[in-house]
């Protein structure tokens, strides 16, 4: 599946983000990122089973979350801090499960979305960045808001995969407001 | 006759485990507003008869007073007498209706051959269907049942002949789900494996043979015994209806059905859990979601135009509790003077229609079983041990021929393993399981190493006569008591970061010496106290700065989590995520590991086989992770000993009382401290007779402890003739019976 072009889309958000998608900082020479790394492709390893391969709903990456639940993340945000965080944000783990599922030999794209959300749930979200410390710019307004995904080319066509929910974008959803194909 | 359409509609209970009547009901009167909606039950707590949805209400009498046939006739006659069809909503009172009133036009059941496919573990039914089915057995008692539960790590479901399922994870809970279901149903239970996975269904109707109509749903919230509360609502793809067809038109199948299955989350395999011959209590939820599946059945039986199209309101559907008014039978559904014994309300009710007395009243009477022989292997070794009877009751008795043929066993499983792997394969008894002096012996004497947890058992070993090299130190508290050393081990195991700090410190001033450090790893998603996780991340970057710090010599890597109680397929999963990351961490602190222990927990059941494939496996994984290796270790405790040892015991009384005919014998749960974790096998013996084997019942040994859960056997049958002054042989009480026991009462 190809992301539709923006015309396609039902509304335009009232702002389009400009930034490329978050990348996580790797440290010259720093031994913990090189484990960090490790670890996640090892791990992904030990987690392979048959039904795996024709997973296109989580794609198998379930384990991720038996350590790591979605909220604020503090950028810059390094490999090294992966193993430390109880948190991690939808561009710490874009990038965890683009770096993973390139590592099975699928080919990744990231993708940028903006997703509609209710009123209640930003104030929620906005409450709970700024006890963390943390910018909440992904909240682009009360009804808006930035999320990154992944275009993974499986078989038998692409699938716009979501690592936060952990599953296809627009499952049981509105589709998003506005989307992005990252081209590196 | 009335002249308005009428359908009758069986089983309309609406709790939290409903039956379908109330949902046919609703998609009924979806299609046809003015259809003549009649309701029919066996008790007026069945909740749905208080349904607005409901133009008259049959409450039948209860399963337990009426003569069946009558039943089934008056039945007949209410339907014919309004010129109705019927649908039911209970699956042993269809299968009754099948059988006393074949091929009635009016009644919209599946033939009597489609409930023999159907009929639980439902293989032929599967077979159509392109399924799996899971493991099973039908139990015999409870030796049967936990020998099952431990081949399946514990993880099975004990369910009824037609209704009830029971997860299972322990023993105490097997022993629960069988009695209750024995209680409940009347018949024997099936066993089955619990498969992880996502659970589907596909509910179809069919007149004739004729598939009319099918969808697909998948759970999306379940209650706490599994039943729907919300699913997802979706086209049956074209394979799968092929499929669906073919049973349909091989069953002659008529009326509603639903196949319920799941997808194993490893594997994809789908597995058959069972085919109901009715429509499902969820069967509104298909409805809303456009396929009114009863409305199809109704109209191709009568030929009762259809006014409406089928809608699509939603592609889900979800549950909710509502409050209606109770009709006139639902309030005086109790009895004044019910009321004035009983102050608290009437239980609700898992079965207000009386299947269970239904299902008790079709199963035939048992004959009691007798005890059998014993083989005769087993008489020679009972005999070798009991030359003449002990001078005390109760007494442990030593079988050296079995211990000996374990030996044997162990020694060809080594062998097998090498021969496949290539990697020199060795067993260290674990000390700790039973530290006998004639066990630890005759494992010297073959040339075996010992596993121990503490430096007292290692101090016994090296009494016993073995040198430290030929001694595995493991535990959290290895250190614990420890004298300054100098003392060697064969291999050390650490079970925690600080403890592999504490290790590398007494290695290094030389306190202890060590041909292979290492690491025991934990299970990764099974709750351990025990080991190291690598598999988590802040674990894994703390054990590789601690090698980096202090790299290892000759590094050893262990995993003992009991397969007894995980079962193997489990144990594998879990051994490979945790070597495979091990591997990883090690060649991250420029290490590898030299030798692989597989430790503990092997059941005593598996044969030489079974033990050696499931080692020989492991160990593939292992290289292959890990690279050649020079040594695999494997520690027996109980495989090798629970079957070498019984309990000799005296016969007191035997009795009547509360938990039904019980024999109370001179031991006690003091000399078989682990009756809980295992069902010992039972033999009885009259003076001058034979030993014979006790067989599965209802009746109990006590033990002559003060204490009411001194019953170290429950589920025999005791022989007619049984009295005070027979012996009784407790079997397979050489493990933790024998290290555990203690003095009490005596």
């Amino acid at each position: 599946m190809t992301p539709p072009a923006q015309s396609a889309v039902p509304a335009l958000p009232a702002k389009v983000p400009d930034q490329p998608p978050s990348a996580l900082v790797e440290h010259p020479d720093c031994v913990a990122c090189a484990d960090t790394r490790s670890w996640l492709l090892a791990h992904d390893r030990a987690e392979a089973t048959p039904a795996r391969e024709w997973d296109t709903t989580t794609f198998g990456l379930g384990w991720l979350f038996r350590y790591f639940r979605w909220g604020p993340s503090r950028w810059p945000f390094a490999w090294c801090d992966v193993p430390g965080a109880a948190h991690l944000d939808c561009g710490v783990l874009a990038c965890v499960a683009g770096m993973v599922l390139t590592a099975r030999g699928l080919r990744v794209e990231r993708v940028q979305l903006v997703e509609r959300a209710a009123v209640e749930e930003t104030a929620l979200w906005r409450a709970r960045w700024r006890a963390a410390g943390c910018p909440a710019g992904w909240i682009l307004s009360d009804r808006e808001v930035y999320h990154e995904v992944l275009l993974v080319h499986a078989e038998p066509e692409p699938v716009l995969f979501d690592p936060t929910e952990l599953r296809q974008v627009g499952q049981g959803r509105d589709r998003p407001l506005w989307m992005r194909k990252w081209v590196w | 006759m009335s002249t308005t359409p009428t359908v009758v509609l069986s089983g309309v209970h609406s709790g939290p485990n409903p039956s379908p009547g109330l949902g046919l009901a609703r998609s009924l009167r979806l299609a046809w507003p003015r259809l003549r909606l009649e309701a029919l039950d066996y008790s007026p707590r069945s909740t749905g008869l208080s349904a607005p949805e409901f133009d008259r209400t049959h409450i039948r009498p209860g399963w337990h007073t009426a003569d069946l046939g009558a039943l089934c006739a008056g039945l007949v006659s209410i339907v014919e007498s309004a010129g109705a069809v019927f649908l039911p909503g209970l699956d042993l009172e269809a299968a009754l209706l099948t059988e006393r009133a074949p091929g009635h036009p009016a009644l919209l059941l599946p033939p009597a051959a489609a409930f023999d496919v159907v009929a639980k573990p439902g293989e032929t039914a599967a077979s159509l269907l392109g399924l799996a089915v899971p493991e099973h057995r039908f139990a015999e008692g409870i030796e049967d049942a936990a020998d099952f539960a431990a081949r399946h790590g514990w993880r099975i479901w004990v369910k009824g002949p037609r209704y009830q399922a029971v997860a299972v994870t322990n023993r105490a809970e097997l022993t629960g789900a069988l009695e209750r279901v024995r209680d409940t149903w009347g018949a024997e239970s099936l066993l089955q494996r619990h498969v992880a996975g996502t659970e589907e269904s596909v509910v179809f109707a069919a007149l004739d043979g004729e598939l009319l109509g099918a969808c697909a749903m998948r759970k999306t919230m379940v209650t706490s015994e599994g039943k729907t509360w919300a699913g997802a609502v979706d086209r049956l793809d074209q394979p799968t209806r092929a499929r669906l067809v073919d049973l349909v038109r091989v069953t002659r199948w008529t009326g509603g059905g639903e196949v319920e299955f799941v997808r194993e989350s490893d594997t994809g395999v789908p597995y058959l859990l069972e085919v109901n011959p009715r429509f499902p209590a969820w069967i509104h939820g298909a409805t809303l979601a456009g396929v009114n599946l009863p409305a199809r059945l109704v109209a191709a039986a009568t030929g009762i135009p259809r006014h409406e199209r089928e809608k699509a309101h939603s592609s889900g559907f979800v549950r909710v509790v509502e409050e209606i008014p109770a009709g006139p039978h639902a309030t005086g559904a109790l009895a004044p003077t019910h009321r004035a014994v009983a102050p608290e309300p009437a239980a609700v009710g898992k079965h207000p229609s009386g299947m269970p007395v239904l299902s008790r009243r079709l199963t035939p009477a048992r004959p009691r079983p007798r005890p059998s022989a014993v083989d005769p292997v087993r008489t020679a070794d009972i005999a070798a041990a009991l030359v003449v009877d002990p001078y005390e009751s109760p007494a442990r008795v030593l079988f050296g021929g079995v211990l000996d043929r374990g030996l044997d066993r162990l020694t060809a499983v080594c062998r097998d393993v090498e021969d496949a792997t290539g990697v020199p394969t060795r067993f260290a008894y674990s000390v700790k399981t039973n530290p006998d002096p004639r066990v630890l012996d005759a494992v010297l004497r073959r040339g075996a190493l010992v596993e121990v947890i503490s430096q007292a058992e290692a101090r016994r070993c090296a009494e016993a006569g073995f040198p430290g090299d030929r001694v595995v130190l493991g535990g959290p508290a290895k250190w614990w008591r420890f004298d300054g050393g100098p003392v060697k081990f064969g291999a050390v195991f650490c079970d925690s970061v600080t403890d592999l700090e504490r290790t590398v410190d007494l290695l290094t001033t030389g306190a202890v010496y060590a041909d292979v450090v290492g690491l025991r790893l934990a299970p990764p998603t099974v709750a351990s106290r025990f080991g190291i996780d690598v598999t988590c991340p802040r674990t894994y970057r703390r054990v590789a700065d601690a090698l980096r710090r202090a790299p290892l010599g000759r590094v050893g890597l262990q995993f003992h989590h009991a397969a007894s109680q995980i079962g193997l397929r489990a144990w594998l999963r879990e051994f490979t995520s945790a070597v495979t990351v091990a591997a990883d961490l090690l060649t991250r602190v420029n290490s590898r590991a030299r030798c692989v222990d597989l430790g503990g927990g092997w059941p005593p059941w598996l044969a030489r086989e079974e033990l050696g494939s499931q080692l020989t496996r492991a160990s593939r994984v292992a290289v292959r992770e890990l690279g050649s290796l020079d040594q695999v270790l494997f520690e027996p405790g109980k495989y090798l000993v629970e079957p070498a040892m019984a309990v000799f015991t005296t016969v007191l009384d035997v009795r009547d009382g509360p938990l039904g005919r019980a024999a109370v014998v001179d031991a006690s749960i003091a000399e078989l401290p682990d009756w809980a974790s295992h069902p010992h096998p039972v033999l009885w013996r009259a003076p001058g007779a034979r030993w014979r084997k006790l067989p599965a019942g209802d009746e109990s040994v006590l033990g002559r402890l003060c204490m009411e859960h001194d019953r170290p056997r429950a589920g025999l049958t005791l022989p007619d003739g049984i009295a005070a002054g027979d012996h009784l042989l407790f079997l397979d009480a050489g493990a933790y019976d024998a290290s555990m026991s203690y003095r009490f009462g005596v």
